[in-house]
């Protein structure tokens, strides 16, 4: 079983993900829908990966993915960006980001995640 | 006891970790990032006083895994860590495991890195001083 939490206020936008994620391991998804939240179930149970979107309430995704850090920095990351991957590699360097994610990431990205996850574990 | 950088402490037992350019050892150059050098010099001090030297290779991770050196020289006993340059990541990665951090990436050689850290002349690896990209 693995555990997956997305951080969004926007869970509809990850509706795919989530599917994808379902069909193709045992994962557990749970959602937290403000970087408060978040840090509260990181310290709760540490999940194996957190998926983090571009903005959830009045912080970015690069922000919430730096406050996890201080919590806990041994939990893999995921983070949806618009960027262009250059930008997005420049913009998130030292934060130790897993995978960059189109918004509203669908099924098809679930594999590429558990691939990227499964080098880690 | 540790020293904070400010003033000389006696570094009771531990294990100093330095990312180095080959060939490792007290005379080589320290390697210019700790997540993708060739080799780590492992320094065992007792008292202040340098007792082992020790060399170890370096690990290979992929994007994200910059938490895979810091589990690894965890694992080879270090208790602290001399770099020129490193992520949040991994700094506060090293920080929870219970590694203290600490820039030294002007000494010429490892050997001048591992004296100045002994004589507490080199500052804690801060967060300001984090950088990206080849962590």
């Amino acid at each position: 079983m693995k555990n997956f939490l997305i951080v969004t206020d926007k869970a509809e936008n990850f509706s795919g993900l989530a599917k994808g994620l379902h069909s193709q391991a045992e994962a557990e998804i749970l959602y937290a829908d403000s970087a408060a939240s978040a840090l509260a179930r990181v310290a709760q149970a540490p999940p194996d990966l957190i998926i983090i979107d571009e903005k959830a309430g009045s912080l970015s995704g690069l922000e919430i993915a730096g406050m996890i850090i201080r919590k806990n920095a041994m939990i893999n990351m995921a983070l949806v960006s618009s960027l262009p991957p250059e930008e997005f590699h420049d913009a998130s360097e030292g934060l130790g980001i897993l995978v960059q994610l189109r918004p509203c990431p669908d099924s098809g990205e679930a594999g590429i995640l558990l691939e990227a996850l499964a080098k880690m574990m | 006891m540790h020293g904070t950088g400010k003033e000389r402490q006696v570094i009771m037992d531990t294990v100093i970790a330095i990312p180095s350019s080959p060939p490792g050892g007290m005379n080589a150059a320290l390697g210019a990032h700790f997540g993708h050098c060739e080799m780590y010099t492992l320094v065992s001090v007792e008292d202040s006083q340098v007792k082992k030297v020790e060399i170890v290779p370096g690990v290979e991770h992929s994007q994200g895994g910059c938490m895979v050196p810091v589990k690894y020289l965890a694992d080879k006993g270090a208790g602290m860590l001399i770099a020129g340059g490193m992520g949040l990541r991994p700094l506060m990665g090293f920080q929870q495991v219970g590694i203290e951090v600490y820039y030294g990436g002007q000494a010429p050689t490892v050997g001048d890195a591992v004296n100045a850290l002994l004589q507490g002349k080199l500052p804690r690896f801060s967060q300001e001083n984090t950088c990206g990209g080849g962590h």
